[in-house]
């Protein structure tokens, strides 16, 4: 199978010329630097030479001075940065076999970094995440595949590109789709902000297709099989990777010509970090590095026009068995992660219930009002607003930068707390009035009354139905894997996003639900009836 | 009345009037409990025998009128936790602690309220329990007894408050035949004692034979009231007479 590379649009070739001349200033301004600075004695060693290189040619491409770039250089060493990348775009990011995240991008952002001396900390969250993670502040830089388009240009700034990627059309191998033109009445699947999206739609009315937007290529590649959809549209490494790894697709068109991909800091801030990536890059480039890790991810190949897919490395596929097996670890990490959110959350929400649910049976109005505002903002609202708007706004809107796992333990421990306010209220209200007035004719205040006399007999009442909110706390804690938090259902699509066996591993992982449940279940009632005796 | 006789009165009603929703269930009472006297209140249901109990210790708070305790407003007291723990109070469904052991149940009120040590409040309770013939009950759960036990120790627990007054609403009401005479034998013992005691009852032969008086009320007024003798064997009012005609 060959893959047809376009030949180069103009626009890459007004972008060739102007690096020409941007290229002539660069060494012009180098030379007077080189006039008026003395030279330190660094200069003479033989990797700061093809750094000075790369710094002209940076400064020459990005038309700043000379100066500014050994600046940034400067400024960005030793430093830790935090990189927001995608969950799943293999071969740019992915996990291999040993839960490493391993891909271009990857394997491109710890090559910069280790060239020009900073350190990074990788946070994978998914596309729209991690975008929304730079936006926010929570990640210093974001390398994601994303391509240089002028939307994103309004919201963030783009190191130099990095791949020129293009859009590709893939069908099931068994499909009889052979071009746009028998896509007529047909679902086509596209990626949620992708240029593939973009293009998908443009040619969308021309051909009579209808388009459905998904997070995921693996969620695209699993519709198509399943006859959910036709055909869909992705950058052309993504479906070039897939096929390589056996996914049962197969491309039949030419690629589309599409944007080049960049990393993207906020913009107008980490101006440093951008220049210092840009400078890594081309030593990459000039040193071969770069072709290298694009040779090992993309076939011997990549570069000419006919792109063989059977050049790409393959991973091999052990049997059900040795799937259990490979995925053990990062799932029972995934459970680890899982029962510690849910019961911090637990334990916080209990708190919330117990006070909010005391306010609902209070006699005082303004307390009753309250805690019925509260459970009616929780229980009317998803889970996930919560947990974007601590994770993505309050930043922005207040400065304060939450980790992943306090924004999954508050949002799930404010959303349970508005459902445990109610079973408190209603475990409190089916206490025996007798109780209380048996109490109070003892000359009990109502505080002794509510904690020694009603609180206890409501505690078990309330326990079946607790237990039951906890459990629904497990299976609720999945929606964090939206932020990237890295809970048992995340593992999971970490895993069948690399190997493509999502319905293997959706099976793997729903048994790991089931056991972690029945054990929780079971420890819950041994406990519930140890605090009965 | 006498000035002493005035000075005797621990728990006065004045003109209580008590309405839920459009029903008037109390429409001008006044009554007085004395110390030391036995006072039981008949009457068919639902004429308001236990709402006006229930208004005697604040549970239930007077639409119009008072009620006094020691000449203390009880709706306006500052302290209603005071003067409750000085008015026992037995209920018919007994509302033990299902919680708390039996002995607990008793000891609770006095060591939180009264400030007894958890030794004095058990030898307390052991106490009460013997003279309640309980004395093997003390561990057991107030689920494991009969409903003439738990009425007992309801009982002793209201007792361990050393209160004043002791306001029983239909105590032996919830019980088997056979429990009845139990509790009406402790209940008989106390009055015995000089317990103040106001008992609301259907039992007509323990207030013929205990009570100093017997009120009778009736579509939430007092009908008649008097001694014994006359409520039971010398009836006035027709109302009286027929319902006498019916649980005698």
């Amino acid at each position: 199978m060959t893959f047809n590379r376009p030949a180069p649009s103009p626009s890459c070739d007004g972008r060739s010329a102007v690096r020409g001349a941007m290229a002539v200033v660069a060494v012009l301004l180098a030379f007077a630097a080189v006039l008026f600075s003395a030279p330190s004695p660094a200069m003479a060693d033989e990797s700061t030479d093809a750094q000075a290189t790369a710094q002209q040619q940076v400064a020459g491409s990005m038309g700043i001075s000379l100066e500014e770039v050994r600046e940034a250089c400067e400024a960005v060493r030793g430093k830790t940065y935090v990189v927001a990348t995608d969950t799943t775009f293999a071969p740019f990011e992915y996990r291999d076999t040993a839960g490493n995240l391993v891909g271009i991008d990857m394997d491109l952002i710890r090559d910069v970094a280790d060239k020009m001396g900073f350190s990074v900390k990788i946070d994978s969250l998914g596309f729209n995440a991690a975008m929304l993670a730079v936006d926010s502040g929570n990640a210093d830089l974001c390398i994601a595949g994303a391509s240089i388009t002028d939307e994103r240009k309004q919201t963030y700034d783009f190191t130099d590109p990095y791949f020129d990627s293009g859009v590709l059309m893939a069908v099931s191998e068994s499909s009889d789709i052979t071009g746009y033109e028998d896509l007529a009445d047909k679902t086509v699947v596209v990626k949620t902000g992708t240029e593939g999206e973009t293009f998908a739609k443009s040619i969308a009315e021309k051909y009579g297709f209808r388009t459905v937007s998904v997070d995921q290529s693996s969620t695209m590649v699993q519709m198509v099989q399943a006859g959910q959809a036709e055909a869909m549209f992705d950058d052309y490494p993504i479906v070039a990777y897939g096929i390589a790894q056996g996914n049962g697709m197969k491309a039949v068109t030419e690629k589309e010509a599409g944007n080049s991909y960049g990393a993207v800091v906020k913009k107008g801030e980490n101006r440093d970090l951008l220049i210092a990536f840009n400078v890594g890059l081309a030593e990459l480039q000039a040193d071969g590095t770069y072709d290298r890790i694009m040779t090992q991810y993309l076939g011997d190949n990549w570069t000419s026009d006919s792109l063989d897919t059977s050049a790409i490395v393959q991973s091999e596929q052990p049997g059900f068995i040795g799937l259990l097996v490979q995925s053990a670890p990062a799932l029972l990490e995934g459970v680890k992660n899982t029962l510690l959110v849910t019961v911090v959350a637990f334990a916080g929400a209990m708190v919330l219930g117990i006070v909010f649910g005391l306010f609902k049976v209070a006699h005082s109005k303004v307390l009753k009002a309250i805690a019925g505002f509260y459970v009616w903002l929780f229980r009317g609202t998803p889970l996930l607003i919560w947990a974007f708007f601590f994770y993505f706004a309050v930043p922005q809107m207040f400065g304060i930068k939450l980790s992943v796992f306090a924004v999954g333990a508050i949002a799930l421990a404010l959303n349970a707390g508005a459902y445990i306010t109610e079973i408190v209220r209603g475990a409190i209200q089916s206490v025996d009035p007798g109780q209380t007035e048996a109490a109070r004719c003892l000359g009990c205040s109502a505080g002794l009354t509510m904690r020694s006399i009603v609180l206890p007999q409501a505690a078990k009442i309330a326990t079946p139905s607790l237990i039951n909110q906890l459990i629904i706390m497990v299976k609720d804690s999945s929606i964090l894997l939206a932020i990237g938090f890295g809970e048992l259902l995340y593992q999971a699509q970490q895993i069948y996003a690399a190997n493509l066996r999502v319905a293997e591993v959706l099976f793997i992982v729903a048994l790991f639900y089931l056991v972690t449940i029945s054990l929780l279940t079971m420890l819950a009632n041994w406990a519930t009836r140890r605090f009965a005796e | 009345m006498t000035d002493e006789e005035r000075s005797q009165i621990i728990l006065e009603v004045k003109d209580v009037t008590k309405t839920f929703g459009d029903t008037e269930v109390l429409k001008g009472i006044s009554m007085d409990v004395r110390k030391g006297e036995v006072i039981t209140i008949i009457g068919p249901s639902g004429s308001g025998k236990s709402t006006l109990l229930r208004c005697c210790n604040g549970l239930e708070t007077p639409t119009t009128g008072q009620v006094l305790f020691e000449g203390q407003d009880i709706a306006t007291a500052k302290d209603i936790d005071a003067i409750r723990r000085r008015i026992g109070m037995v209920f018919q469904h007994f509302n033990l602690f299902p919680h708390m052991s039996v002995r607990e149940n008793i000891t609770f009120a006095p060591m939180n309220n009264l400030g007894l040590a958890a030794s004095d409040a058990d030898a307390l309770a052991d106490k009460l329990l013997g003279t309640m013939g309980l004395s093997d009950k003390g561990d057991a759960s107030p689920k494991s007894l009969s409903g003439g036990q738990k009425q007992r120790v309801a009982i002793a627990r209201a007792l361990a408050m050393q209160p004043d007054v002791m306001l029983f609403d239909e105590a032996t009401s919830a019980l088997d035949p056979e429990m009845v005479k139990d509790v009406l034998d402790v209940m008989r013992r106390l009055a015995d004692e000089g317990m103040t005691m106001l008992v609301v009852t259907h039992e007509m032969g323990f207030a013929r034979e205990v009570s100093d008086r017997v009120i009778f009320t009736d579509a939430g007024v007092i009908e008649e009231e008097g001694m014994p003798d006359r409520v039971f064997n010398h009836p006035q009012s027709e109302r009286l007479k027929a319902f006498l005609s019916k649980v005698l």
